[in-house]
């Protein structure tokens, strides 16, 4: 069986990160963001990579899952060091090219950003890595639950959102599937002329989409005939617990938003 | 099972349904189910069988006549109440995987149920054991293969406890093994004689295991029969495009050269052959 | 020769921390001409391997030879457009692919991509429709309102209206009811047998390419197990089934069983109701002699 994607996929190695509350995850995640917005030095970026490791060693996944969850988004990371490398005007000239000069504190700022970006991705995949996408649901549903009150209906959003994590995947291999086909009729999107890949993408576009319409109807079906309702209640299967090791999980992500605010 | 008066699982009486009134879906069907039997619905596509097993499972309302559930009219007012004796297991297995793992999918209804937390924990184990899934509940359906996803899916049918199943043609998209496990299932199922199973079916050997099949032709009933009396009648298999089980064909054949028969499985035909050849 | 592969090895994600093997040394040897089935559990590599014969997916170890094209592992790609126009892959659910408003659209992409002229392919749709046993009222036709059977004709007359020396389909009867699948297979042994085209066929249902493969190939885990005509794959069933997961299906078993018991056993088999109903008939009507004595177990 091929699994390309590791998105939204948990690996399970019953490390003590797996068995955290996932709004206590989602949490940390969010002060997480913060912290990595905040970095601005050397020693700040140094500082929140550490601490990323420090939690990735702790669920005892291979990094190279981490790596290959950041791989994807390198094309960004190389966009966001070369927009700091042709923008930021600070430090010495190292290298000059007519007008346009490459400065020290483009480099370094241009790989401060570049890491920030790497470091969130990967250490997002903590979240999606330790958590079943159901936890995950339960747990945004509990971070979401003071916005009831403002008419926000958060199992909704929940479900939403896990049905699109469930199908994305599946979509995605039989948009391959439905690639090859064309290309064994002769309309390959590597070797075709630019004028010809605008067709291509309507034989592309028609299929996926009559297909994913079949599922989403396939699945209604499915849901109803397991008694789903829309907005009735329902009890959760995974109990969230809050145990002392998800308040000092949060407080640690705390620590790191001051230590990184005094490294600026 | 719970029994009603009538001892019937389902009654239809002049069932008719149409998505336009020019072009009828189905049309005027009689016909009932006794509790504890399994029916095979069969016909040629296009016939209306999947229409039929969505009316039977409360998905879709009849436009005319009446649907009576194990005693109980299926109407707009009682179709809550009847759903939840009814499960359905449908054909794409990759489209009826609501959980993002196995125990999350089958625990997907019971949450619906609002059942305490130890029961649905307790429910998800026991069925999942019985369909021989418990060591695949933390897989995500990508990892697990078309029989192996039929399974959760039934898994997670029976955890809410049905009295009716209506299976829409569960194992033609598995590959032969995994379409002879899942028949299997259905025959310990059958077996236990605590459901009412419809089979949409084209397979000669789901057919043949069931007790009795209902033929569907362009909307209308064209008859209602043991599986063997369909197997033996050409001209109705030919409008329901089926073909009989290996066995029963060759023993047909051999009849026409004078030969006469009446096992099917290899074992038995040997068995009988023999007697035959070192007499002759 | 249509197909030669010389120690062909295939692995997703190569030369990444995520390869996965699906074919290891393969050597496979397609005589041009042939109508092959191939066979296994799932998960075998057997849609895997069928990608290798139209350049879809290129070897990672080893080399493909497809008539004149000559595909080896780490060589610079060659624009294989040309091949996927003399090898016509088909699909599991091919009418997944159809994006036309018509079925002549439809049927006509693959030949206008290709470099022909409107009206030649408009030919060819027609023709590929024929050859699928449909008949041009069809042309104009939506095909998403055609029958399940009649779109994935379609389908397959799409992959044919590029008139491909070689066609190869995955699970072409995949979901049809019982006498379309007995259709299909029919009609993939005409294009083999009047057209003498080149087949290859994964199935899992053995007994409906029995009758027509001359060719059966078994995989096993990204290897092949079995390679051999219908008479070897009958006598090796047993084994099959019991290595490779292969699901042995009753005519097969039924010969077999009752071979094993008259003394049969070194015969031709005999795998349709009405060819064993006939050999046991003569087998009975003829008077008892030699022959008996070796059968041993009956009883």
């Amino acid at each position: 069986m091929r699994n390309k994607l590791l998105f939204g996929r948990r690996i399970d190695t019953g490390s003590w990160v797996h068995g955290l509350d996932p709004r206590a995850k989602l949490t940390g995640m969010l002060l997480y963001l913060a912290a990595i917005v905040l970095v601005g030095s050397w020693r700040a970026l140094a500082l929140a990579a550490l601490f990323s490791l420090t939690y990735m060693t702790a669920t005892r996944i291979p990094l190279k899952y981490y790596v290959k969850a950041a791989k994807p988004l390198w094309a960004l990371m190389v966009f966001i060091f070369a927009v700091q490398c042709l923008t930021v005007d600070r430090g010495q000239v190292i290298w000059r090219l007519g007008s346009w000069a490459l400065y020290t504190g483009g480099l370094s700022s241009g790989f401060i950003a570049a890491s920030r970006m790497a470091l969130l991705v990967s250490f997002t995949a903590i979240l999606t890595f330790t958590t079943t996408p159901g936890l995950l649901n339960q747990g945004l549903a509990g971070v979401l639950a003071p916005f009831q009150r403002i008419g926000l209906k958060p199992q909704r959003l929940t479900l939403m959102m896990s049905i699109a994590l469930r199908f994305i995947p599946t979509i995605l291999e039989e948009t391959q599937k439905i690639l090859k086909a064309q290309a064994a009729r002769g309309a390959d999107l590597k070797e075709l002329p630019w004028r010809e890949k605008g067709r291509m993408l309507v034989s592309l576009l028609v299929p996926v989409t009559v297909g994913a319409f079949r599922r989403a109807e396939e699945l209604v079906l499915s849901m109803e005939s397991r008694g789903y309702t829309i907005g009735a209640p329902r009890t959760e299967y995974h109990r969230l617990g809050w145990s002392r090791r998800d308040t000092w999980f949060v407080l640690s992500y705390v620590a790191l938003i001051a230590a990184v605010l005094m490294l600026r | 099972m719970t029994m009603n008066s009538t001892g019937l699982a389902y009654e239809l009486q002049q069932v008719s349904f149409s998505y336009d009134p020019e072009h009828p879906v189905l049309s005027d069907l009689s016909f009932s189910i006794p509790q504890g039997s399994w029916i095979s619905l069969v016909g040629p596509n296009g016939c209306g069988k999947s229409t039929l097993a969505r009316l039977l499972g409360g998905l879709l309302a009849a436009n005319a006549g009446t649907i009576i559930v194990e005693g109980t009219p299926l109407l707009k007012e009682t179709v809550q109440q009847i759903r939840p004796r009814i499960g359905m297991v449908f054909q794409n297995p990759d489209n009826q995987f609501i959980g993002a793992t196995v125990e999350e999918d089958i625990a997907f209804g019971l949450e619906g149920r609002c059942l305490p937390r130890e029961e649905m924990v307790e429910r998800v184990h026991r069925y999942a054991e019985k369909l021989e899934i418990g060591h695949l509940l933390s897989k995500h359906p990508s990892e697990l293969s078309g029989g192996q996803k039929q399974r959760v899916a039934i898994a997670a049918i029976l955890a809410l406890e049905p009295g009716i199943l209506i299976f829409d043609e569960a194992s033609s998209m598995l590959d032969e093994r995994a379409r002879g496990e899942l028949l299997a299932i259905l025959k310990e199922m059958k077996g236990s004689g605590r459901y009412t199973m419809i089979s949409i079916t084209h397979d000669a050997d789901e057919i043949l295991a069931s007790d009795r099949a209902i033929v569907l032709h362009k909307g209308g009933m064209a008859a209602d029969l043991t599986p063997r009396e369909l197997f033996g009648d050409e001209a109705l298999l030919d409008a329901c495009r089926l073909i009989a089980p290996y066995g029963i064909r060759l023993l047909n054949e051999l009849r026409k050269r004078g030969i006469d028969l009446s096992a099917e499985s290899p074992k038995e035909v040997a068995d009988a052959i023999w007697p035959l050849y070192s007499n002759r | 020769m249509a197909i030669v592969f010389e120690q062909v090895s295939f692995a997703y994600d190569d030369r990444s921390l995520w390869r996965q093997s699906a074919l290891e040394e393969i050597c496979l040897t397609l005589e041009e001409g042939v109508f092959a089935a191939v066979a296994g559990a799932s998960g075998s590599g057997k849609s895997t391997l069928l990608q290798l014969f139209n350049g879809i997916l290129r070897p990672t170890g080893g080399r493909v030879r497809v008539l004149d094209w000559d595909i080896q592992a780490g060589e610079k790609p060659l624009p294989l457009r040309h091949l996927r126009r003399r090898v016509g892959l088909v699909f599991q659910f091919p009418e997944q692919q159809l994006f036309e408003d018509t079925v002549e659209k439809d049927l006509c992409f693959g030949p206008l991509n290709f470099g022909m002229t409107r009206a030649e392919a408009r030919v060819r749709a027609s023709r590929a429709l024929d050859m699928v046993g449909l008949d041009d009222t069809l042309l104009g036709r939506n095909p998403f309102h055609l029958s399940g059977g009649q779109m994935r004709k379609v389908a397959i007359a799409s992959v044919l209206a590029m008139d491909p020396d070689v066609l190869v389909l995955d699970e072409p009867t995949a979901t049809l009811d019982p006498q379309s699948r007995a259709e299909l297979a029919l009609l993939l042994s005409r294009l083999h047998r009047e057209q003498g085209k080149t087949v290859i066929v994964v199935t899992h249902r053995l007994q409906e390419m029995l009758p027509y493969a001359g060719l059966w190939i078994v995989m096993k885990e990204g290897r092949l197990a079995f390679q051999g005509g219908a008479a070897e794959l009958v006598r090796e069933a047993e084994r099959l089934e019991r290595d490779c997961g292969l699901a042995v299906p009753a005519c097969i078993a039924m010969w077999n069983e009752v071979a094993g018991r008259l003394g049969l056993s070194g015969e031709e088999p005999c795998l349709t109701p009405e060819t064993l109903a006939e050999r046991l008939a003569r087998l009975l009507n003829e008077p008892s002699g030699p022959g008996v004595g070796h059968t041993g177990r009956g009883g």
